[in-house]
C-alpha cells in the first residue's frame, strides 16, 4: 500500500479523536460481552467479545499510525515502500486492516450461526488472504470490511422482524450506520469527503450501539 | 404450543429446579420438571458440571446434584445475560 485515505487538512487530528472513541466503545462492548460469557458459558457471547476486541485494537492503532506519519498528515496518511525504513508503520497499517477484518468476520460467522471451527478458520483466513494479497490492499481492506458488515447487518435486520424492539432497532441502526462508514472508506482512497462521512456515520453509529449497551446493562 | 427454549432457558430451567429443592435433587426429579429428554438432560449437566455451575454427588444409591455458586450467580444475573444476548442477536437455540 503506497497510500491510504485522503485526509482534509481541517479534519486531520479530528479523526484519531474518533477513531479512539471506536476504540473505546468497541472495548466496553468486548469486556460486557465477555463478562456475560463467564457467567453463561455461551459460546457466542464469546466469540462477540474477541471480535470486538479485535475491531478494537484497529481502531486503537490508527491514532499511533497517524502520530507517526505528523510530518505528512495534513494531507495524506502516507507510508513509504517495504524496506525504506518505514517496516515498523507497513506492519501496524496491516495490523489495523488485518484486526478488523477478523473482527467482522468473526461477527459473520457468529451471525450465519455456524458451529464448526473448520468453518470459522475458513471465513476469517479468507477475509484475510484476500486483503493481503490483493495488489490494491488500501481499496480491499474496506471492500471486504463492508462486505462482512453487510452480512451483519442482514442478520440483525432478520432479528428486529422476528422480535421488534427498541433496543434491536437501535443495534440495526448502528451496524447499518457502520456498514455505510466502511462503504465510504472504499471511496477514501480517491476523494477526501468520502473520508469525513466515514468517520461521522461510523461514530453515529457507535454512539447508537452505546445507547443500545446501556440500555441492555440498566436494570 | 410453546416457544421452543433457547439454550440459555434450559440451563434456567435446570439450575430452577435444582434451587428449589434446597439446591440438591436427584437425576429423575430433573428429569421431569425440566421437560427434556434423558439425553438431552444428561447433555446439559455434563455441561453445567463442566463450567461448575452444578456438582455431581454420589450416594449409597444412585447420585445428586447439587447447585454451586456459580449455578446460583448465573441465576440472579440471568436477567441481564438473557437481555444481552437478546438484544445482540446472540441466542442460540436448544
Amino acid at each position: 500500500m503506497n497510500s491510504l485515505y485522503i485526509v482534509p487538512s481541517w479534519f486531520a487530528g479530528f479523526d484519531s479523536v474518533l477513531e479512539l472513541l471506536f476504540g473505546l466503545v468497541t472495548l466496553t462492548i468486548a469486556f460486557y460481552s465477555y463478562r456475560i460469557y463467564r457467567l453463561s458459558g455461551q459460546r457466542e457471547t464469546k466469540l462477540f467479545a474477541l471480535a470486538f476486541l479485535s475491531m478494537a485494537f484497529s481502531y486503537l492503532l490508527w491514532p499511533v499510525l497517524n502520530f507517526f506519519e505528523v510530518i505528512d498528515y495534513r494531507f495524506l496518511i502516507h507510508f513509504l515502500a517495504y524496506g525504506s525504513g518505514a517496516y515498523v508503520l507497513w506492519i501496524l497499517l496491516y495490523a489495523h486492516a488485518l484486526l478488523f477484518v477478523l473482527g467482522a468476520a468473526t461477527l459473520v460467522y457468529i451471525a450465519l450461526g455456524f458451529k464448526s471451527q473448520r468453518v470459522y478458520t475458513l471465513v476469517v483466513s479468507l477475509s484475510l488472504l484476500v486483503v493481503v494479497l490483493s495488489k490494491q490492499p488500501a481499496i480491499a481492506f474496506p471492500f471486504v470490511s463492508a462486505l462482512l458488515l453487510f452480512y451483519v447487518c442482514v442478520h440483525y435486520c432478520s432479528e428486529y422482524f422476528k422480535a421488534r424492539s427498541e433496543i434491536r432497532g437501535l443495534v440495526l441502526w448502528s451496524f447499518s450506520l457502520i456498514f455505510l462508514g466502511m462503504v465510504q472508506f472504499v471511496f477514501a482512497t480517491m476523494h477526501h469527503m468520502p473520508y469525513v462521512i466515514g468517520h461521522i456515520l461510523t461514530f453515529t453509529g457507535y454512539l447508537l450501539l452505546c445507547f443500545a449497551l446501556i440500555k441492555t446493562i440498566k436494570r | 404450543m410453546s416457544k421452543k427454549r433457547g439454550r440459555l432457558e434450559v440451563i434456567r430451567d435446570i439450575l430452577e429446579v435444582i434451587r428449589a429443592r434446597n439446591g440438591r435433587i436427584k437425576p429423575t426429579h430433573i428429569l421431569y420438571k425440566s421437560n427434556l429428554s434423558y439425553k438431552m438432560m444428561d447433555g446439559y449437566l455434563k455441561e453445567l458440571i463442566e463450567k461448575g455451575m452444578i456438582q455431581e454427588q454420589p450416594l449409597a444409591r444412585g447420585k445428586t446434584y447439587v447447585i454451586l455458586d456459580k449455578g446460583l450467580k448465573y441465576l440472579s444475573e440471568y436477567e441481564s445475560i438473557a437481555k444481552f444476548t437478546e438484544n445482540f442477536g446472540l441466542k442460540s437455540e436448544e
